[in-house]
């Protein structure tokens, strides 16, 4: 099959998706209404599902389609087909930055007037803050494993240990911040798109952006990059900076994720396996076609969380968790194979 | 050893006489032995009395499991929540407590079932339980925890659990616990230390390769799967009554390591265990003692115990698989 083809598809299912999460929710509007969207002067109905569910679904798309580049960014770079910036607390770093940041304001607000209400974190300070965690908890899993060079396993086992360390400060910092904020506590520890707004997801929007101009500027770089640092060289490319302006793009696109929706697991390590399986190697059919698929995966995992138990739901990330942690079984029992300690 | 229980009693005290309705220690030790009626005097004896006990109790389970897994797999990282054995437990207790029955014995039945599938397929995924190498066991478990723990918040979310619950649930810890726990866990631990402490010359044998432990007269595969048993046994019910909580089980067989330095641990083995489940008892009582003075009973103890156990498993993991290599 031709790639525009598998393309095509894959925007289809996009769309249908799209469509479907309009449309069913815990109350399940009717045909009518999903159409209504479109109207110049919606009705009630369907103004509700523009203003409940459109964010949501942008938030997913967004959340996924950044995640599964980064994942494919941290896979290339540090050359370990296991890496994901939630398993590895980059995620976790990002939202420990953000919940300190809500305190130190909260703090400073409360002497204030108009006391701790009015004072909340400005949005678009949040994904910066984000991504200043992020870099400090990458240098932190890097060093923590680092042994004559980078261990690919041992990585992953610091990373995931970090990521717990840093989820239960943020837990504590969370309910300290006040009584009854459990619904932020999940936000920042499981990963939910719940009740997101769409100026939650403008700021990270621009952040996107920019990465994605300064992937796009190295694309010809990262697909040198899969070999080793020499072999790169080699072939011509500056890896003393192409490595870490693409590292910091990872790490920035996983910040602004995790700014939108928490730590969402296990889309970075997932969506690019499925990629390479679906558009081969190349790493500029990887780059988009990570971006779609991880699209994809949010976007159904939310949809699938909130038609669980309605109206309760499973927030996106335990969704992505229970798909993800069976795959990840799988790496590890591919990579006894390949990777020694 | 005389430092260790001067500690953990300090901890009692000090867990007994603060709160809500704060007295004195001497006042504390005072209600024990005899209640006035007062207000304070039931906060002593049926809220902070049977949550100590269970505290003390739960950690004893975790480091004794966690001690057995290591002298299995003979894995210096070892640790009931971190190769996936407690979040399978969490798994089955969370479905019989929404589905079947919340007996006690329903409950426990189910949390070993649990774990034991969990320990089972963490070591057909590591490789099998002799090729596989620490960190790929360490590896295989966080994925087969994650898993069993997104599961577990799926059934309680399907259930109809609040959020609150959820998390709780999730981390682990002491809130309102009582007598009825207590009432669970005390038979089961009195059976499991029992046999561990039992097990004890076996598991200095099987600290060796097979093939010697063979040619000492004894069948490795057997005992480690009767050890396995008790550790699960263990793990299970200490998540039926606190939830999953991570790294006290890793953490206390190593401290209890450096406290009475490898050698000893190497050839007394029933002393190390012994340690191991006094510090064990300590660190959970002081932690969650902690978690009601510093978070003032907001967050549950496994938030405190996930924070610091998780700071220790990087300092000492670091450390173990530096020496191995």
């Amino acid at each position: 099959m031709a790639s525009s083809v598998k393309y095509v598809l894959v925007i289809a299912a996009l769309i249908l998706t799209t469509v479907f999460s309009l449309k069913l929710g815990a109350v399940s509007a009717s045909w009518a209404d999903v159409r209504g969207v479109f109207d110049t002067d919606p009705d009630a109905v369907s103004r509700a599902i523009l203003n409940l569910r459109w964010p949501r679904i942008v938030g997913a798309a967004v959340v996924g389609c950044y995640l599964a580049v980064a994942g494919l960014l941290f896979q290339i770079l540090l050359r370990n087909p296991l890496a994901d910036p939630t398993i590895f607390g980059v995620s976790s770093g990002a939202a420990l930055a953000v919940v300190i940041a809500m305190n130190i304001v909260i703090a400073l607000g409360s002497g204030t007037e108009g006391g701790a209400s009015a004072s909340y974190l400005p949005t678009q300070l949040v994904p910066p803050i984000a991504m200043g965690g992020a870099l400090c908890a990458s240098f932190a899993v890097v060093a923590l494993a680092w042994k004559k060079g980078m261990q690919p396993l041992r990585l992953l086992l610091f990373g995931a240990v970090l990521a717990v360390v840093l989820n239960g400060a943020v837990m504590t910092l969370v309910l300290s911040l006040s009584e009854a904020r459990t619904e932020l506590a999940i936000l920042w520890l499981a990963g939910s798109l719940y009740a997101r707004d769409i100026a939650d997801v403008l700021p990270g929007l621009w952040w996107g952006l920019g990465c994605f101009l300064a992937i796009g500027f190295y694309a010809r770089s990262l697909s040198a990059l899969r070999f080793d640092r020499d072999t790169a060289r080699a072939m011509g490319v500056e890896t003393k900076v192409a490595v870490p302006v693409l590292l910091l793009a990872a790490a920035a696109l996983a910040a602004s994720a995790v700014a939108i929706a928490g730590p969402v697991g296990f889309v970075g390590l997932l969506v690019p396996h499925i990629t390479r399986l679906v558009f081969g190697p190349s790493v500029r059919h990887m780059l988009l076609g990570s971006a779609l698929f991880g699209a994809l995966l949010v976007m159904l995992s939310d949809l699938v969380g909130r038609m669980i138990a309605p109206p309760l739901e499973l927030p996106v990330g335990i969704v992505t968790s229970l798909i993800g942690a069976p795959f990840f079984a799988v790496l590890i029992r591919q990579s006894l194979r390949k990777v020694a300690l | 050893m005389l430092g260790l229980l001067g500690l953990s009693s300090l901890a009692a005290l000090l867990s007994l006489s603060s709160g809500a309705y704060a007295t004195t220690w001497g006042q504390a030790l005072a209600y024990l032995l005899h209640d006035d009626g007062s207000h304070s005097a039931f906060a002593v004896v049926a809220l902070r009395l049977p949550r100590l006990l269970c505290a003390f109790g739960v950690g004893i389970a975790l480091s004794l499991s966690g001690a057995l897994i290591q002298v299995i797999v003979r894995n210096p990282l070892g640790d009931p929540g971190l190769t996936g054995v407690t979040s399978g437990a969490a798994f089955g207790v969370a479905l019989s407590l929404t589905l079947i029955s919340a007996s006690p014995i329903g409950l426990l039945t189910t949390g070993v079932l649990g774990g034991s599938f969990a320990a089972f397929l963490t070591l057909t995924i590591a490789g099998g339980p002799r090729a596989a190498q620490p960190v790929h066991i360490i590896l295989a478990g966080i994925a087969v925890s994650v898993f069993f723990l997104a599961a577990t918040s799926g059934v309680l979310v399907m259930s109809r659990s609040s959020m609150q619950t959820l998390y709780i649930w999730l981390v682990g810890g002491f809130i309102n616990r009582s007598w009825t726990e207590f009432t669970l866990l005390w038979p089961v631990l009195f059976v499991g230390v029992s046999a561990a402490l039992l097990l004890s010359p076996v598991l200095r044998l099987l600290r060796f390769d097979d093939d010697t432990a063979t040619a000492l007269g004894l069948r490795p595969a057997l005992w480690r799967a009767v050890a396995g048993a008790v550790s699960v046994l263990l793990a299970a019910v200490s998540v039926a009554v606190a939830g999953p909580l991570g790294f006290v089980g890793f953490v206390a067989p190593h401290l209890a390591r450096i406290l009475i330095s490898r050698r000893l641990a190497h050839e007394h083995m029933a002393l190390w265990l012994g340690v191991s489940g006094l510090l064990g008892g300590t660190l959970v009582i002081w932690a969650d003692t902690a978690s009601r003075l510093i978070l003032a009973g907001r967050a549950p103890a496994g938030v405190l115990i996930a924070m610091i156990g998780g700071l220790a498993f990087l300092v000492l993991a670091r450390k173990e698989l530096s020496l191995g290599k």
